[in-house]
């Protein structure tokens, strides 16, 4: 047994498929890795540290379903329980979802999908690592001190007036954490400007690139503002100066003004490039050119734009006005468009194509149905009347879980899975990895389903006691999120047990069009191409739908 | 400039609108004919930057005769607050509203600043206003008040040039037999002149604090709030400090889209226009 392992592991390098001269193996030393800035390292480095962060955001995850196992605060005090769901929110949202696909896939992806050797700003890149990293150190430093109980949203002023733990600690480490995902949205954007390979026109660009762009304008224009409204917040805590604390003359209002004008928009930061892998996935796995490419990539520019102007309708019930709220709720229903569009048209890419289910096309699947569901449930809150029914309840917390649980972490899944070859030269057990896919899907919808319905018979968030009636659907949801749970781990050991035994895959084991498959290799050397490829093509140019098919394990 | 402010007050204007209900309608045809003649005389005038005259003569809670010189010390402003201590309704309110934010400012009475308040009914008396005075000191608790918080009250030669010096107009209701007022109160530099005012029943701290600030021409208040003031602005309109800070981040944000805008708008014609010249074609 062990001589076969032995063989296997050794077998890659051997292989004529694994390229020799890669990324991975350019030095071996610390130094070689945390100051490097190749770009696909930084990505690397990144993929460990978000795993991380989202190991440690499940945990609190886990810890809120178990106390909701039975109506009584059993498990944890009340303020335990705020701290739980407070530290889930923070760790998921700020340091796994943000950086998730841009930081990790955008950084590994951008050059090699354009043709370029490298991010604009290699060094800048590096940085962006180090702040995020930097911010994540500060947000654990408070919460393995007690963490924090104002929600991540930071509502003054529990957040400023009445919290206790260390807010501004966490407030600190946010702002980092917010610079590092600006310096990335700039990197890109200068990127995708001014490095493309000749003739990568702009409607030629991969969709995953028009996405990476929309998201790093809204991360460019969004974050600074939550930065700035955040360290307002925490000097009124420190300095008891009155600018949102209504007890020292300030504006409760105006905060949650500047909170939403950027977190609503950082939902896109987490939907969009999903959208973008999930138009790579389905176009290489119909065999098709994505249906209505033009379509497809100024919807990406328009969710960026109008969801900049959707913010008021998180506060229809906190004090905006109802002129205001007339205001929002129709500029909110705006944005079902452009996601529309994307629907609609990545159903009819499937249509005549020769589709093929490996396990990123299963996670796209799952993305479709999941994010129809979280899309359309989103439409119930800009409904002022039906708002004021569904304010602040599980239905709520279930759609967005919809969006950003089964819409961005499924894209991701998909896309991890879907370049996975590509950057480790590696295959996964494939049957594994479509059952991970499955019981995420499985895991998924029990978790949230009975969220909504719990939500519609009036189950508030963030309480941790509730009447016996609504034991059965937390039961359901508990159960759900414990299959949610086995639904992250296959892919874990599938990915594991590719870096140890993986057969090598070759340049392009899908078949795929794009730079990145036809003119690299796999893993990519370090300086990704060995001569500028030149584009003369449009993208997902497949030639026709029946006589490729992808090559199979 | 001068600005004249009416401010309605809801208890008063309800007392006269009963009060007139009896009486034949005010003649048709004046130009803010809603209002009741008598209200029109009830207004504050912002004397911003005139003196009062700090020889006027009141009695204090103790019915010691004093000047009001006795209070303006150097680099201490002094709130003055026009009520009548026999006042039903809404000069208690106003005292209220001064008590709260009093108990939030953190500068200290009679050391940093000095409260006046001065009855403008002259046929109150100083044990009224010893009342009055215990009930506050009571509540608000603080060391100082018992020289830093003075309950005045006086003749009417003292009184009505004091009221027409800070703008305060007032009038007599006979049928009601109260006075119709407004509810203000006012920061009066240490040289004694008039510096802000601060409308209503309630006080903002951050307002109340920035206005003793300026009126101390910086003596009092701490670093950072000399700091922050640089990013808020006294509005006479709004007898407020608006926020200039918002006003930064917008300035911010504009410049933001502009750069960004104008770099996209740069970049993509240049591409275009590259695209139409010389791009490997299919076909």
């Amino acid at each position: 047994m062990e001589t076969t392992m032995e063989t296997n592991a050794a077998m890659p390098a051997e292989s004529p498929l694994y390229n020799k001269r890669n990324y991975l193996n350019n030095g071996y030393s610390l130094r070689s890795w945390f100051l490097t800035v190749d770009h696909k390292r930084i990505a690397l480095i990144y993929l460990a540290s978000i795993t991380f962060f989202f190991i440690l955001g499940g945990f609190f995850a886990m810890l809120v379903r178990l106390e909701l196992l039975t109506p009584k605060g059993d498990f944890m005090t009340s303020d335990g329980y705020n701290r739980a769901f407070t530290m889930h929110g923070i760790m998921m949202i700020f340091f796994f979802l943000i950086p998730s696909i841009p930081a990790v896939l955008g950084n590994f992806l951008v050059p090699l999908q354009i043709g370029a050797k490298d991010l604009a700003f290699p060094k800048i890149n590096l940085l962006s690592w180090y702040m995020y990293i930097g911010g994540g150190a500060l947000a654990l430093f408070a919460m393995i001190n007690g963490g924090i109980d104002t929600t991540w949203r930071f509502y003054t002023p529990y957040s400023t007036g009445h919290a206790s733990g260390y807010v501004v600690t966490t407030i600190l480490g946010l702002f980092l954490m917010g610079f590092s995902s600006i310096f990335t949205g700039l990197n890109f954007i200068v990127t995708i400007h001014k490095m493309r390979a000749p003739g990568l026109t702009w409607f030629r660009l991969p969709l995953f690139i028009w996405a990476m762009y929309a998201t790093s304008l809204i991360q460019i224009l969004g974050t600074p503002v939550v930065a700035i409204t955040l360290s307002l917040a925490a000097v009124e805590k420190g300095l008891k100066i009155g600018i949102f604390d209504p007890a020292y003359g300030g504006d409760p209002i105006l905060f949650q003004h500047l909170f939403w004008f950027y977190s609503h928009p950082a939902v896109y930061i987490m939907i969009l490039p999903a959208m973008g892998i999930i138009s790579e996935v389905i176009s290489c796995f119909s065999r098709k050119v994505v249906f209505g490419y033009s379509f497809v990539a100024i919807s990406s520019m328009m969710i960026a734009v109008i969801g900049f102007f959707v913010w008021g309708h998180h506060m229809f019930l906190t004090g905006q006005s109802q002129f205001a709220g007339l205001i929002f709720a129709a500029l909110s229903f705006l944005v079902a468009i452009p996601s529309a569009v994307k629907t609609f048209n990545w159903t009819a890419t499937l249509y005549k194509g020769s589709i093929s289910f490996e396990a990123p096309m299963l996670y796209v699947f799952g993305f479709l149905g999941v994010f129809l569901i979280g899309g359309l449930t989103g439409l119930f809150f800009p409904a002022l009347g039906l708002d004021r029914h569904l304010h602040d309840t599980y239905f709520v917390v279930a759609h967005f879980h919809y969006i950003m649980v089964g819409g961005a972490i499924m894209g991701y899944m998909a896309g991890l899975h879907f370049w996975w070859p590509k950057m480790f030269g590696k295959k996964y057990p494939e049957g594994l990895a479509q059952a991970g896919a499955v019981a995420t899907f499985i895991g998924f919808n029990l978790t949230f389903f009975p969220q909504f319905i719990l939500g519609y018979m009036g189950m508030p968030r963030h309480y941790h006691e509730y009447v016996p009636e609504f034991q059965f659907l937390h039961i359901l949801s508990t159960a759900g999120a414990s299959v949610l749970a086995i639904g992250y781990l296959i892919p874990a050991i599938c990915f594991g047990w590719s870096l140890l035994f993986g057969e090598p895959t070759g340049p392009n084991p899908w078949n795929a069009k794009g730079l990145e498959w036809e003119k690299s290799l796999s893993p990519p050397p370090t300086e990704n191409f060995s001569e500028i490829p030149v584009v003369t093509e449009e993208a997902y140019n497949y030639p026709d739908a029946e006589a490729t098919v992808v090559t199979r394990s | 400039m001068k600005r004249f402010l009416t401010i309605l007050l809801l208890s008063q204007f309800a007392g006269f609108a009963f009060a007139l209900a009896d009486n034949p309608a005010p003649a048709s045809g004046t130009p803010d004919g809603a209002m009741p003649p008598k209200l029109r005389e009830v207004s504050i005038e912002q004397n911003l930057d005139k003196p009062i005259n700090l020889d006027l003569k009141f009695r204090d809670e103790n019915g010691k005769d004093v000047t009001l010189r006795e209070y303006f010390k150097a680099g201490r402003p002094v709130i003055v607050t026009p009520v009548y201590y026999g006042c039903p309704m809404l000069c208690t309110q106003t005292l209220n509203g001064l008590l709260k934010t009093l108990r939030v400012i953190n500068y200290e009475l009679f050391k940093d600043f000095q409260v006046v308040t001065v009855s403008f009914h002259p046929g109150e008396t100083p044990e009224l206003a010893l009342k009055k005075k215990a009930n506050y000191a009571d509540e608000l608790n603080k060391p100082g008040t018992d020289d830093g918080w003075k309950f005045l009250t006086g003749t009417a030669e003292n009184i009505t040039p004091l009221m027409e010096q800070l703008g305060f107009h007032y009038v007599w209701d006979d049928n009601l037999k109260q006075y119709a007022h407004a509810a203000a109160i006012m920061v009066i530099t240490p040289d004694g002149k008039v510096s802000k005012y601060f409308y209503g029943i309630e006080y903002s701290p951050k307002d109340l604090r920035f206005g003793l600030i300026e009126a101390s021409s910086n003596k009092i208040g701490t670093p950072a709030e000399k700091v922050l003031m640089w990013c808020y602005m006294y509005d006479p309109m709004t007898g407020k400090y608006g926020v200039y800070i918002i006003r930064l981040i917008r300035v911010g944000g504009i410049l933001t889209v502009l750069a960004l805008g104008t770099f996209m708008f740069i970049m993509f014609r240049k591409d275009f226009r590259q695209a139409r010249a010389n791009v490997p074609q299919v076909r």
